[in-house]
């Protein structure tokens, strides 16, 4: 293969696409970053927050793996806050609210400050392969790019057309255009495509709102940041959030207006999250509910624009005022711009391998929100992985796969490649087996010395994982080491720290380390036991993923394979006898079928 | 494993050899409609759940006159494509026509259990049910039959769906409280009361156990006492009143003599034992050593005595108090301390000793409803024990406050093992052992 000075081109500046380019950029590799509109790098284009529920421990992945997501969050955060607090820390997620404004320019700096990347504002209309090997791309400018490897973020702008009540109108996101050329020509080289839809809730101006009628919902005081690079003693604003309620009158106004909705006329005939729904849908699902929670945030500090989370919606703007208005402290609520739905291209994921590259298109990665997933974290960690594979691909003919037990990167990346995603994926925690040991305090643990053996990490970033590492290490002898007398028995300080009772920041520890160190080590000692538990259930499940299925493995060979389950199989060609099992619609027996013809292989 | 090669269309005899008026021969495959054909010599498709009158040939030779019926998959036994052929009865005729079949490469011979392994695999039935066809076969006794045929009908297995829904509802609760309700908690009373009430309900089915074992395997009911008290004749004129489903076993006055016999309903083997009296002789210690392990391995023992003074023997030997107290010889002894006299000449205390031992074997099972029962095997045994003792232990970190991380994953751990029994994953080697057990034709 011929390399050029810059052999990727990622194309899109959002966050799948920032976290592909940097992640070249620190592994020493020149790439490309093929935008629209430069000003646009890094945009948080709906709700000004980072992390959440399950999507935390991503982002806690994606700094451990390099990624720049949460550092860029601690540095403009306005608000954070522990979720889950009350359910054991296997679940704890941070979430922070984020200044938008902030929070795209600390992106925008650093992608511009990297000599690594050379932007080109333009937009690809075509792509060129070359014996089944990506050769070119074509700009809209008519420049031919000649590259070995694109990776394409679009995001939502894949013949994007968004939808206000009975108005539509082509668009990538709100007031910028969409992209056109990139479908065809997947298309032309055999992908399938199909559409997905999401929606995004009106902004309020602040000063319409009587702040004095809803409730306050504060951030933390006591701050655990996602980066590990972010220093304990940063401080932040600590903006609060509020919270206010909808009614039945709310609801009496979104049912009779329910024919004027694009999704309930049919205007929209994608499918829409189920996880994240409008608020119509939500009405008309649970109907017995005489109220939903909204959740005002600011967009930024001192921000005049507030973000409805919760009324997501796609109705007429006439209807989102008036049913906005039935809401106590909104009666005389003003709209800076209405909420949308928009409808895109997706390219079902069965079509790439786990590294995220197209099974049949060497040097063609998808990464992102046309993957069919939504969300900012899950569309951060693809592009990560995406870039890294593309140098691996390319310059080293290697490549970097996280396993399930290993990280939620990797629960996220299998389930996308092997499930039938018919709507938009969203990161939770139920979807991971290994749960207990993929947790927020320990990302690092899991995944840095990963990083450190693909050198995807910045040499000062080794070095604070290094110090946390020795620290970590230091505690956890000295924990085994020391024991203590406790109602006359004696036991080592580790097993003490077993009794949920017992607190690892109430004792005497000689050595000094820093809380988040600390803290791993007191959840490592909690958890051994019911870790030794999950791992003993899902053994069998490891057992499966080792069992490698050929590449060319014919499945028409394996005898009485239900008809239903071996098209899936023939469609998403599963890699492994893991995959195999977890791919939607594939029956059981079938799959017991399958391994008893492999291992007698 | 050898059941794989399932795109084989295979062939048995389904009756046992020997000299019968009929033969049944069973055919499965994917589709037969040719074989048919072929083999009847009609132009037409089959109807399928018909019988019809046909002549079976093989390239023109007449093989026999038959009774042939049709089944259509995936309506039918194995979710394939099923002939049953009615040939005539003896050694000869059958095997001529699966041997001619096969030698023309339109069949193979069916591996033992395959075709009930051809409907499991193609989830015409479950791993319960699959099991219940061997142990209805297997069965000697109403019971026994009873409790496999319910099985088959899916008794036990949904019951176990009906436990696993219930136990989905309340994973599914703590799952979207996990992964989308930030603040609130499930109230911890009301999850250790419905996991409670799942836990409760395999208990019931556990408690089939002693019972499932024991219809399985029969009642040990021993006899003992001094020699010459009268046990050879009370053995004798038992079997003599019950049906006799085994023929005794030949055997010295010192070694031990089986026989089985039906009684309402339970298999009930009954074992004469050497008598029992104090020597010195190797031999004859060696007797009475044999009868002590059998008195400690009965489930009930029969023990007959002539005077009052004899009771000390069995007292001595029947720790467990499990014994029936049988003065023999009621026409010339007369004692009390018996719970039943009898005489073997004229008859006499024979009816009160039977109903006296079902009492006994209804207490020995510890049930009097039958019907409230269920049969599992060792296997269904097994699983449900972990089921229990994994639940128990989920209800036990309850009261300790677990955190809900936790206790979903025990949930999940919970599912994992209740999916085992009816359907198991990855586990090759418990499908192969259940179905190599089965007899080939079935």
């Amino acid at each position: 293969m011929k390399h050029h000075d810059i052999a990727i081109a990622v194309v899109g500046g959002g966050h799948a696409g920032v976290e592909a380019a940097l992640a070249i950029s620190r592994m020493g590799r020149k790439c490309y970053m093929i935008t629209m509109d430069p000003s646009a790098i890094g945009r948080m284009s709906c709700n000004p927050a980072i992390g959440g529920l399950a999507k935390g421990h991503l982002v806690r992945e994606v700094d451990a793996l390099g990624g720049i997501m949460g550092e860029a969050a601690d540095q403009t955060a306005i608000q954070f806050k522990t979720l889950n607090k009350s359910k054991g820390r296997a679940v704890w997620s941070q979430r922070a609210q984020v200044d938008k404004i902030k929070y795209s320019k600390f992106i925008y700096d650093a992608v511009l400050a990297d000599s690594n990347i050379s932007i080109i504002c333009d937009e690809v209309v075509d792509i060129g392969v070359d014996n089944s090997a990506i050769s070119s791309c074509g700009l809209r400018s008519g420049r031919i790019l000649n590259i070995s490897s694109i990776i394409i973020t679009a995001g939502t702008f894949l013949s994007g057309k968004i939808h206000v009540g009975s108005s539509s109108y082509l668009a990538g996101r709100f007031a910028e255009p969409p992209s056109v050329g990139i479908t065809s020509s997947l298309v032309d080289l055999g992908f399938v495509t199909h559409r997905l839809k999401t929606g995004t809730p009106p902004r309020l101006l602040k000063s319409s709102i009587d702040w004095d009628k809803l409730d306050l919902s504060p951030g933390d005081d006591d701050i655990n940041f996602f980066s590990i690079k972010t220093k304990g003693d940063h401080k932040i604003e600590n903006i609060p959030c509020y919270l206010a309620h909808t009614n039945e009158n709310t609801h009496k106004i979104l049912q009779s207006n329910l024919s004027r909705s694009p999704m309930y006329s049919g205007k929209i005939n994608a499918t829409g999250p189920r996880y994240c729904p409008s608020v119509e849908d939500k009405v008309v699902r649970f109907k017995d509910r005489t109220s939903h929670q909204l959740f005002l945030e600011p967009e930024w500090a001192g921000s005049k624009q507030i973000y409805v989370n919760g009324f997501s919606t796609s109705m007429p703007e006439d209807v989102q005022i008036q049913a906005l208005r039935t809401v106590r402290g909104l009666e005389e609520c003003q709209l800076i711009r209405p909420g949308y739905a928009i409808e895109y291209d997706y390219f079902p994921t069965y079509q790439l391998k786990s590294t995220l590259e197209s099974k049949t298109v060497r040097g063609l990665f998808l990464a992102g929100q046309m993957n069919g997933t939504s969300g900012y974290e899950e569309a951060a960690a693809q592009g990560l992985v995406a870039g890294i594979n593309s140098v691996l691909s390319i310059f080293y003919d290697d490549s970097f796969i996280i396993r399930r037990d290993q990280g939620y990167i990797g629960v996220l990346i299998d389930d996308l490649i092997t499930k039938n995603i018919n709507e938009p994926y969203r990161m939770f925690t139920s979807r991971a087996e290994y749960r207990l040991s993929l947790r927020q305090d320990n990302a690092d643990l899991r995944l840095s010395g990963l990083a450190l053996k693909y050198g995807l990490l910045t040499k000062k970033h080794a070095k604070i994982y290094n110090d946390f590492l020795q620290e970590y290490q230091k505690i956890k002898n000295y924990l085994h080491k020391t024991k203590v007398k406790f109602n006359n028995k004696t036991q080592t300080l580790w097993d003490h720290l077993k009794k949920p009772e017992s607190n690892i920041f109430n004792m005497s520890i000689k050595i000094p380390a820093r809380p988040s160190v600390l803290f791993a080590v007191e959840s490592e000692t909690k958890y051994e036991g019911y870790i030794s538990i999950q791992s003993d259930r899902v053994k069998n499940i490891k057992k499966l993923e080792n069992i490698k299925i050929p590449r060319t493995f014919n499945f028409l060979g394996v005898p009485n394979l239900s008809s239903e389950s071996l098209e899936k199989l023939m469609i998403v060609k599963p890699e492994t006898l893991g995959q195999a099992i977890r791919i939607d619609g594939v029956r059981q027996s079938d799959v017991s079928m399958l391994s008893l013809y492999l291992y007698k292989k | 494993m050898h059941y794989l090669y399932t795109e084989d269309v295979i062939i048995a005899q389904c009756t046992s050899g020997g000299i019968g008026s009929i033969n049944v021969i069973r055919i499965s495959g994917e589709c037969l409609r040719g074989l048919y054909k072929k083999i009847t010599k009609t132009k037409n498709n089959p109807v399928p759940n018909t019988i019809i009158q046909k002549k079976i040939y093989i390239n023109d030779n007449l093989l026999d006159h038959c009774l042939i019926s049709y089944f259509m998959g995936p309506n039918s036994f194995t979710g394939e494509d099923i002939i049953e052929i009615n040939c005539h009865g003896g050694d000869f005729i059958a095997h001529n026509i699966i041997t001619k079949i096969c030698n023309e490469k339109m069949a193979r011979n069916a591996l033992p259990g395959e075709f009930t392994f051809r409907g499991y695999s193609n989830g015409k039935i479950d791993l319960i049910q699959a099991e219940s066809i061997n142990d209805l076969v297997k069965s000697e006794t109403d019971v026994f039959a009873n409790k496999s045929m319910e099985n088959l009908g899916g008794r036990l297995s949904n019951e176990i769906k009906a436990i696993k829904k219930h136990i989905l509802k309340i994973t599914s609760k703590i799952e979207y409280e996990l992964d989308l309700n930030e603040d609130e908690c499930e109230n911890t009373k009301n999850l250790y009361d419905e996991i409670k009430s799942a836990i409760d309900r395999l208990k019931k089915i556990n408690s089939s156990t002693l019972f499932s074992n024991i219809i399985e395997r029969g009642l040990r009911v021993v006899l003992a006492g001094k020699p010459n008290a009268g046990k050879s004749s009370l053995f004798n004129h038992l079997l003599g009143y019950g049906r006799s489903i085994v023929s005794e076993t030949q055997g010295t006055t010192r070694d031990t003599v089986e026989a089985v016999f039906e009684l309402s309903g339970y298999r009930v083997k009954i074992i004469d034992t050497a008598g029992y009296w104090e020597s010195e002789n190797i031999v004859e210690l060696m007797g009475i050593k044999k009868t002590e392990n059998e008195i400690l391995e009965a489930d009930i023992i029969l023990f007959l005595g002539e005077k009052k003074l004899d009771l000390s023997l069995i007292k001595k030997l029947d720790s467990n108090n499990k014994s029936i107290k049988i003065l023999s010889k009621s026409d010339v002894n007369k004692s009390n301390g018996y719970d039943v006299s009898v005489s073997t000449l004229n008859g006499d205390g024979i009816e009160e000793l039977l109903t006296l031992l079902l009492t006994r074997i209804h207490a020995v099972i510890k049930t009097r409803d039958v019907n409230a029962k269920y049969y599992i095997n060792r296997r269904q045994q097994n699983v449900i024990n972990r089921l229990i003792d994994s639940g128990n232990d989920m209800l036990n970190q309850l009261n300790k406050n677990i955190s809900h991380d936790i206790l979903a994953d025990l949930l999940h751990g919970f599912i994992d093992i209740l999916n085992e029994i009816i359907n198991p994953i990855n586990k090759a080697d418990i499908i192969n052992e259940i179905f190599s057990d089965f007899c080939v034709g079935k």
